[in-house]
Order: structure tokens, then sequence, then C-alpha cells
């Protein structure tokens, strides 16, 4: 049957080319003008261990991986196992395995059901035997899925001559000569056999669209900030946003430091930013708590910093390679005493890119720490972006743009002693850099005047606290972070943050698919909260559910210090950490609100 | 480093000082270490615009404080990591880190092997008083065996760290020890470090009357300390410095080692470029760095 929309996982281990071929197929769809995602899932070897993707390609725009697998590639069953919770098999799905696989039919890790189709192929042999190289098989399994699915041939023909260009014709004939093994194979299986298969329907190729992580977006948003300093320390799974910068930043005239710790990532980026230039660092979890000292220490020495989580399954060392929420809370209290500063989180690929961005610009602008939460989910996930949608837009609707600091008056300068924390209307104060004559001062964690100078005078302290609280007043107002979607008359409201956005909203879509009306508010900044904006949202609507991935509900927790939640409303909808939010669980929940409500 | 040009008059040592009095008591040796700072500047004519002292947390850190130029009063330990970032974003600008002994080689101590192994061209000026004055007398990593403070009431149990001993072992390239009594010994060797291109660190002993008494300024005088400049010391020789680092009750003062390797600056200009050949263009094109 013919369908616009597709959801394949493989699955196998080191040496398969698992990845790889994910990373062909979502590339090749992409550049034909289709959607797309892909998720990648590994084992805890370094090397060699059990590896996963899932991909989704279809011809209109997507909002998640989607539920369930319609098309499985498992090189080995023996792998399967460790990834079978989260690759769930449609009803009708069809199963692709190697004829040669060691674990017997009698073994397997899954119970193929009467209506799925299980195909089996001679992968291994059609690589090593007929092509001759065993390393081929990932190649001749892409060949094999275009003959069965009608995956996009030119676009993977194309990604085929661009991996190994650099390398010699020889390795580019081998390749698509292994598509060609593969495809004629199961040209010949459904000529023989003509089993019901999901066909991707024929489509007219358009613009290509990028393929890009949300670590990745995040990383180009910063330099397209004007970023020009990284520091950080490695760290599953924010690592990938230090090593795209590494070759980027130098060629832009900015520097990339690896430091010895995450402490010292956070002192560099604060000691450069002193210095005049933007800064930031990335990190997750554990990072973050690290950092926290200095957190506090750019919010009272007023000193701009931009400081990523993408976030990991917690506490401690938690889960590296799984997504969560649950740093919500960290984020918003993260250090000592009254420290202002700003949490704004990404809600998809796209947004990571404009989460940065703002988060510079409210940095600059206001001299104040800003974390941005991002986490595994949409970090590491590959999502297809019209460039347009990115670039042109992004700059169209002011989510790109620059800020520079307040600057000091060069007359106030030749005047007199410059006051570099002097009172303002919005608590800003021009801000000196070493280079700048008649404008040096001693910036410090001590409390201090306006001049700079150390204080423990409790009405300063006041005064002072007043200054650099009164700079959030203006951040509140200032961010259009406010996003709603679905039905501005529907009954059943819908809050939560960050990624979760994607399965609520698909959650959403399946229901109005029904006749159920929702409406959803997802605020991009969470901290300082615009308060007014989502409690006229919880008392527009009858029932309000609350949801995101962490285990003791986070985001409940904070809502209740900054809205009222009558209990009577309240739909608490929290999931474990570790997965992103199921949109069966929440689409189910819609379900059965509407009918209390009914 | 080559030093900025400078234009304009020359500065007196004055010039240097703010107008905040040192909240250190009075006989402490940081006052004659800030004294040879402001000698030093002068000297050197350095521009106070383009000048930044960062430091860490304790009595030793409040010296920016006092020092008219740009500076940064952070976080305890943390005074390498800060001046990394300045340094790195602004290398027109001099440099110099100041701290006492908890502060650096304490909480501080895991930075200062990755500092020392950058090169990065800055001087680290080390107050050592070898107990914590801003906390009232505790135990410091660099207080000799069996002393009694605040907290080792019963005597020192724990061995003292050498600082100079340890920065020949991470590889700093230029390493001196001074006193705070002699202010010229002193300048003499905060102007060799500041021209030294890569990391110099000086340790100055530097007493603690409020909470060692007067026995720091007995023992750094007279037959206590060596001056090595006068005993032919071969400050090229990692063995010879070594020796030094390690002599016993005598101090030895002076230059104890400078070798002259690319600062972490050079080599990563050298990188830009080798970066730059790869790709040209604005920076809002990388976006097409994700066509497929």
């Amino acid at each position: 049957m013919e369908c616009r929309d597709l959801t394949l996982a493989i699955v196998g281990s080191g040496g398969d080319g698992v990845i790889s071929a994910g990373e062909i197929i979502v590339k090749a769809a992409a550049a034909e003008g289709l959607h797309c995602f892909l998720l990648k899932s590994f084992g805890p070897q370094i090397r060699g261990g059990e590896s996963s993707c899932k991909i989704r390609l279809a011809t209109e725009p997507l909002l998640s991986i989607g539920e369930e697998t319609q098309i499985l590639l498992c090189y080995s069953w023996g792998d399967y196992k460790r990834f079978r919770e989260e690759i769930r098999l449609a009803k009708d799905a069809v199963i692709v395995s190697d004829t040669e696989d060691k674990v017997g039919d009698e073994d397997l890790p899954i119970e193929i059901l009467g209506s799925q189709t299980w195909i089996k192929v001679p992968l291994n042999q059609l690589a090593s035997v007929e092509i001759g190289n065993a390393l081929t098989k990932n190649i001749v399994s892409l060949g094999v899925l275009e003959g069965f699915f009608k995956l996009p041939e030119k676009g993977i023909a194309g990604q085929i001559n661009k991996r190994f260009s650099k390398k010699r014709q020889d390795l580019i004939d081998l390749n698509l000569g292994a598509i060609a093994v593969g495809r004629k194979w199961a040209e010949d299986y459904l000529r023989d056999f003509q089993p019901e298969l999901p066909r991707f329907a024929a489509f007219t190729p358009s613009e290509a669209n990028l393929v890009i992580t949300g670590n990745e977006a995040c990383a180009m948003g910063a330099l397209w900030s004007g970023m020009r300093f990284f520091a950080g320390y490695p760290i599953t799974p924010a690592t990938d946003i230090m090593e795209w910068l590494e070759r980027r930043l130098p060629r832009f005239d900015g520097t990339m430091v690896q430091a010895e710790d995450e402490i010292a990532s956070a002192g560099m980026a604060i000691g450069a930013s002193f210095a005049g230039i933007k800064a930031m660092t990335a990190t997750s979890g554990p990072g973050i708590a690290l950092m926290s000292e200095m957190i506090g220490l750019a919010s009272m020495a007023e000193v701009p910093l931009v400081v990523v989580n993408v976030q990991r399954g917690g506490p401690s060392t938690g889960i590296p390679t799984k997504t969560s929420q649950s740093d919500l809370l960290q984020a918003c209290y993260c250090t000592h005493g009254d420290a202002p500063h700003v949490v704004l989180a990404a809600t998809d690929v796209k947004d990571c890119a404009f989460a940065t961005t703002q988060a510079f610009y409210i940095s600059e602008k206001y001299q104040l720490p800003v974390l941005v939460l991002l986490d595994q989910f949409v970090g590491q996930r590959v999502e297809s972006v019209p460039r347009r949608e990115l670039l042109e837009k992004g700059i169209e609707e002011g989510w790109i743009r620059r800020c520079e600091r307040l600057a000091p008056d060069a007359a106030a300068l030749a005047e007199g002693r410059y006051h570099r924390y002097a009172q303002s209307e919005n608590g800003v104060s021009p801000m000196s850099y070493p280079g700048i004559a008649d404008a040096d001062y001693i910036a410090s964690g001590i409390e201090h005047n306006e001049l700079g100078y150390p204080v423990s005078d409790v009405d300063i302290h006041r005064r002072m606290h007043a200054k650099r609280y009164k700079k959030l007043d203006f951040i509140k107002e200032e961010l259009k972070f406010m996003r709603h979607y679905g039905d501005p008359q529907a009954r059943i409201g819908i809050l939560c943050w960050g990624s979760s956005k994607g399965p609520a909203r698909q959650a959403m879509l399946q229901a109005e698919a029904e006749g159920i009306a929702t409406r959803m508010l997802i605020p991009g900044c969470l901290m300082p909260l615009h308060g007014e904006t989502v409690q006229d949202f919880i008392d527009a609507c009858d029932k309000v559910i609350v949801a995101d991935s962490s285990y003791s509900a986070q985001f409940l927790t904070y809502l209740r210090t900054q809205v009222t939640l009558p209990a009577a409303k309240l739909v608490d909808l929290h999931f474990v950490d570790g997965m992103p939010l199921p949109v069966k669980e929440v689409k189910a929940t819609i379900m059965e609100v509407h009918r209390e409500l009914a | 480093m080559s030093l900025p040009e400078t234009s304009g008059q020359h500065l007196a040592p004055k010039d240097y000082k703010r107008d905040l009095k040192p909240v250190w008591c009075p006989g402490c040796g940081d006052f004659g270490v800030v004294n040879a700072l402001y000698k030093t500047l002068s000297d050197l004519n350095l521009e106070r615009h383009n000048t930044a002292l960062i430091s860490g947390i304790g009595c030793s850190s409040r010296l920016p404080g006092y020092v008219s130029a740009y500076g940064f009063n952070g976080l305890h330990g943390r005074a390498l990591t800060m001046a990394t970032g300045v340094k790195l974003a602004n290398p027109g600008v001099t440099t110099i880190v100041a701290g006492g002994d908890g502060d650096g080689f304490a909480i501080g101590m895991g930075h200062f092997p990755h500092a020392a192994r950058r090169n990065l061209d800055m001087t680290y000026i080390l107050m050592d008083n070898r107990i914590y004055g801003l906390t009232k007398g505790q135990l410091s990593p660099t207080s000799e065996a069996e002393l009694v403070t605040k907290t080792s009431t019963m005597g020192n149990i724990e061995r003292p760290i050498d600082p100079v001993a340890m920065a020949l072992s991470v590889g700093v390239t230029f390493i001196a020890r001074t006193v705070s009594t002699n202010i010229k010994h002193m300048t003499e060797m905060f102007t060799r470090a500041i021209k030294h291109s890569g990391f110099s660190f000086v340790q100055v002993l530097s007493p603690c009357v409020t909470f060692r008494g007067k026995t720091q300024y007995k023992d750094y005088q007279g037959d206590g300390v060596t001056y090595l400049e006068q005993t032919g010391h071969q400050h090229e020789d990692f063995g010879a410095a070594l020796q030094v680092a390690n002599s016993g009750d005598v101090y030895q003062l002076g230059v104890i080692y400078h070798v002259h390797t690319e600062s972490f600056g050079t080599r990563y200009a050298r990188l830009r470029e080798a970066f730059k050949k790869d790709r040209a263009g604005e920076v809002l094109e990388v976006v097409d760095d994700f066509l497929p």
C-alpha cells in the first residue's frame, strides 16, 4: 500500500553500519525535499556494542519520531533485545532479518504476530560472497529497502557519491553496486512472493532541507549571535556542541578551549566575557551542579554568560545516554543566595538555535547568566529543517538577533569616576572591559557598591539586590517565548515545556482528528516566568494537563510557586525521566479528560 | 611577551594605586607585594586599561582592589580559569593572577597544572603565608609539618607541598621565589616574570603577622635565605632547579627556572590560520554545512 509517512528502525552491533545506514536514508530524503527524523540509540560499550536508529520520512513536516515502527531491519536478534522497549512494532509491521542470524527462530526475543510480515534476506551472504566485501552489508540493505519500500533511490545514490567522493572512484562503484545487488534481490522476491508491503509514494522532489541535530543548531545559533569564546568539558550528551565549534570558532577568529573540568569551563567563559567577548559553555546536569557557584558569580558581578544544559537521565551519573526534563528545578535554583538569572528552553531542533540566539541577546543586554535547557532527545536527534525556516524566517521574526552591551559614554568617562554598577531604570549599567581607558573597575562576587568597591552594609546590599532583580521585570516583558497551540476556545489545556512539545502536539492532533479540541501553552522562558499569561490560560480551561519527563513532577512543582492551580482542574501527567513524553498516553489522558468533562 | 605599545606619559608607582584602604593587618607581607607591583607596573610603563589583575578569595586575593587597573576578585581557587578566559579573549591585556597559598594550592590546585602546561602568557604571583588568614588561622597546604593551627591544635600531621617544586613538575616555564620584605628583589622578579612570554610563576614568601606572629620575618632573612644570582645557579637546567626547590631550611631566592617555549596564544594563532584555510565565508553561511 502507498504511504507518505514511513517509520523504520535498524538494529545491529558495531561493524554493521547501522548508524551510517540511517544517516544515508535521512540525508537522501532531505536532499529531495522530504521531511525526516532520526534518533540514535546505543548500548553502553564504547565500541562494538549494540546500536540502533529510528528513522521517519514523510512528505509533510513532522513533529516526532512517531509511535510505532512500521519496518524493522534487524541484523541480529541478539542485539534487538536491548532496544525492545524503545522500538514498538506496528501490528502490521514488516520485519527484515538476516537469513544467517545466529539466534534461532525458536529463541526470538520478540513475538512476531500473524499480522506482521517477516522476510529473511541473506544480507551477509550478499555482501560477503556476491560483492566480496562484508562491510557493504548495510549498503546492500539500503538496496533491499529501496526495492521493498521505495525509499528515495536518487537521494541514496547521491549520498553514496558524497560519502566516498574524497576516496577512490572504485569505492563509489563498489557501494553503488552493493545497492544494485540489494535492490535486485528485493525485486526478485517481490515478483515471486507478492507480500503486502508499505511503499513510499512517488513524490515531486523539491528544495533540499537541512539535516541537523539540536546540539548543532544550538552551536550554530551561538556562532550567529557573535559568540567567539567557548570553553567546555566533554560530557554526554553535550560534547557534540564543543566538537562542532572546535573547527568553526577559529575560522571566525574565535577561541575554543577544552578545559580541565566544568568549573574551569565556566570560569574561562566568565573571564572572556569580562574581557569583552561573548562567551559560553555547554554541559549536562552534573556539569551544571559543578558550575553553580560560577553562575552565582556571573549574576553578582553582572557578567553576561550563556550556559547550555543538554539534560540527561539523573540524578548523579544517572543515564548519560537517555533524555530527561529533571534539571528544571536545578536550573531555576542552582546557586546559593538570591541570584537573578534566566532559564530558557528549546522545544525542537530549530528552536535550539533560536533559544540560543535569544539567550545571547538577553544575556548581553541585561548582563546576567542565561541557562538554555536542551535535552538528549532534542539535542542528539536529527531533523530536517527547511533552510528558509531556520535562517531567513529566523531573522525576519526576530529570533536571530544580536545585542551589543551597553557601552560607557565616552564623555562621562572623561569627566570622572566610572561607576560600573551605576543605578538605572532597568537595572543595567554601562559595561566597560579591558582596553577601554578610564573605565577600569574591579568586578567581584563580593557585595559591592555602584563603584564596585566591596561593602557589607545591609542598606547598600538591599539597593544592589533591587538593581540586579529589576532586570527580570524587564526581561519578562521583553520575551516573546510564550507559545500557544491548538484551539484557543478549547476547554482542555496542556502545559508542558521543552522537547515535550513535539509528542504533546502529536497527541493533540490525534485527538483533534477524533473531534476533540485542546489547546497548549509552552513557556519558552521558564524564569522569569510570565505568570499572568500562564494564570490566564489555567483560568480559561476547565481542565489543565501538566506534563513533563521527570520522576518527581518538577514542572508541576515549579508551576505551583508561580501560579494558582486549582486541584479540581489539575491533571498531573508526569512521566519518569529517561524517555520523551509518550504520545499514546498523552492522547489517552486527553480522551479520558474529555469523557469526564462531557 | 612583547609588551603593549604605550603612548602618553609615564605613570609613577602611585598612579597605579587605587583609593581603597587595604583590609590587611599592619605588618602584613602583602603590603610589600602590592608596593613592588606598583613599582613594576611603572617601570614597565604598562597602561592601566590594558592590565588586568585576577584573583580568587583570601586576604591576598584582595590585591586587585588596591590596583588602579581592571580586575576580577572572583571565586576561591578559580583565578587561573578566569585569567585564561581574559587572556584568550583579549591577548593584548597584561594578565596578572594574584592569590594566596590556600586559594592556589588547596581548592585551586586542580587548575594550576593546566594553566601551566598550556603556557598561557600570564603571571601568577603567589603570596605564600603558609596559613589561612581571612578565615582566621587554619592549616594551609604549604604549612610546615607539626605546625599548630586552629585545625591542627596538636600539630600538623600532613606534609606541606612546595609550590616551586610543583611548578617545576607541571612544566611552568618561568619560576622565581622572593620575599615580601625585599621590594627591590620582588620588583625585579615581577618584571622578569611579566616580560617572560609564557606562564610565569613567582612565589612570594609573605608573612602573616596576625596568625603566624613575627617568626616568618625572622625565617626569611640573614642566613635563612640565599640569593641565587650569587650562587651561579643555571636556571635553564631542570635538574639544578629541582635541587634548589627542595633545598631544606634555607630559602633559595631568585629566578629558579627559565626556559623559552611557545605560548598557547602563539600556537592557537597558528591553528586559526590552518582552520581558515579549510573554509572561508560569512558566519551565516555556516548553515550550508547542514545541506545533505
